[in-house]
């Protein structure tokens, strides 16, 4: 239930931002000119912790078509989801971008708390999800608008984290008190 | 003479608990307001998305890699010191920056018999299965700056057992959705697990493994020492 919960996660920022792993078979023979960009992400939520990358490739045509791939970790373990979105730009700015497709094991579309979300302009680096106030660094902009090609998106209000010590790499395999190297 | 009421207050029970309710709402809705736009100044002088590097000596070092985007006119080599030209180059290409950064997704290093899944990690979130973490925050394959890389070196999600074994010189792969990304060894040493420098943003298109070495220490739960690998992009294939 709880690996659901984080799967939901995954997938309502793949609404947000047109996340996630578009396999080949996926998209159509002639595929449309794609414009790609990575989305960093990690992210608290619900007890759980996503840190993984999506990498979204927008069609440049009109058809608003977005391929998308994760590729992370869901507390720890391995996680893959791709799928495909469908993102709509308005004259005022805002975007509205809808989760069509997905491929994850024994999970439907419309499990999903919410398919479509909607971003105003004036967003300015902050957005809500989920009552989950998330910080984003980078613009995102319409297909060839000129958009970051990286998005950095975490949970917001923490400040920045200090790192004091490198990767702590004996972490789970030697805490019995064994010895190695 | 009789004077006319401007106003005169009638208790009506539904009108009053709706107006209880408009307030609260009213309420509420301030309060979102006030907190978000908190966050968002918040997010303006601290911002969330920064990771920084924090020395022994209180030193501060925002790991804040080179732009992506910026394609680099200097061959890499041209950048390298007296010591790293001692570097046998095989192929001495001009390294051509990755025109659009992707996650890695393989690490892969023959000589060792290394190839294992690569996942976003951060410090404090590191992989329980077998695969090797890149540091968030840390450069990208293919472009300016210092790709972190770590794994366990024993237990059972162990990838970097094996990593003591690398020599100056040696080939490390790491392949995207796109490429694969060819670096050489250029430095392997020992050092504290507080010698956060290992992590520090270059102007230098680089790859630093790091895995645990050195006795294990009960009280602290840790090993003493890290393993480092330094090594300099040659170009992509």
């Amino acid at each position: 239930m709880r690996r659901w919960i984080s799967i939901r996660i995954v997938l309502l920022l793949a609404v947000v931002f047109s996340l996630s792993g578009a396999s080949a078979q996926a998209r159509p023979a002639a595929l449309p000119s794609t414009e790609p960009l990575t989305v960093l992400v990690d992210v608290e939520g619900a007890g759980r912790r996503v840190t993984g990358a999506y990498v979204i490739r927008r069609a440049m045509d009109s058809s608003g078509t977005v391929w998308w791939s994760f590729r992370g970790m869901l507390d720890g373990e391995l996680e893959e989801v791709d799928g495909m979105a469908v993102e709509r730009w308005s004259i005022d700015g805002s975007v509205t971008v809808e989760l069509t497709a997905f491929n994850y094991p024994n999970f439907r579309l419309d499990e999903l708390p919410a398919q479509r979300i909607t971003l105003m302009p004036g967003w300015d680096g902050l957005v809500v999800i989920a009552g989950i106030p998330l910080a984003v660094k980078g613009e995102y902009r319409a297909p060839g608008a000129g958009s970051s090609p990286v998005i950095i998106v975490t949970n917001a209000g923490r400040g920045a984290r200090t790192i004091t010590r490198l990767p702590d790499t004996s972490d789970p395999p030697v805490k019995q008190g064994e010895q190695h190297q | 003479m009789n004077s006319v009421p401007i106003f005169r207050y009638r208790y009506h029970p539904f009108l009053t608990v709706i107006a209880a309710i408009s307030l609260i709402l009213l309420g509420i809705g301030a309060a979102y307001l006030v907190w978000i736009n908190m966050l968002r100044d918040q997010e303006r002088l601290n911002p969330s998305t920064e990771r920084v590097l924090v020395t022994t000596d209180g030193q501060r070092i925002p790991l804040t890699q080179p732009s992506p985007t910026v394609v680099a006119s200097a061959t890499a080599e041209a950048t390298l010191t007296a010591v790293e030209t001692q570097v046998t180059l095989k192929a001495l290409v001009t390294p051509t920056p990755e025109i659009h950064p992707l996650p890695p997704e393989r690490l892969i290093i023959p000589r060792i018999n290394i190839n294992w899944p690569v996942t976003l990690a951060d410090i404090d979130h590191l992989p329980k299965f077998r695969g090797v973490g890149w540091i968030f925050g840390t450069a990208f394959p293919g472009t300016p700056g210092n790709m972190v890389l770590t794994g366990h070196a024993g237990g059972p999600y162990a990838t970097f057992e094996r990593l003591h074994e690398l020599q100056r010189g040696d080939e490390i792969l790491v392949q995207t959705e796109s490429s694969i990304h060819r670096y050489r060894v250029q430095t392997v040493y020992e050092t504290s697990p507080d010698d956060v420098l290992v992590m520090a943003p270059s102007d230098r298109m680089i790859a630093t493994l790091i895995t645990c070495s050195g006795d294990w220490i009960p009280e602290r739960q840790m090993n003493a020492r890290r393993l480092i690998v330094v090594a300099v992009y040659e170009g992509r294939q």
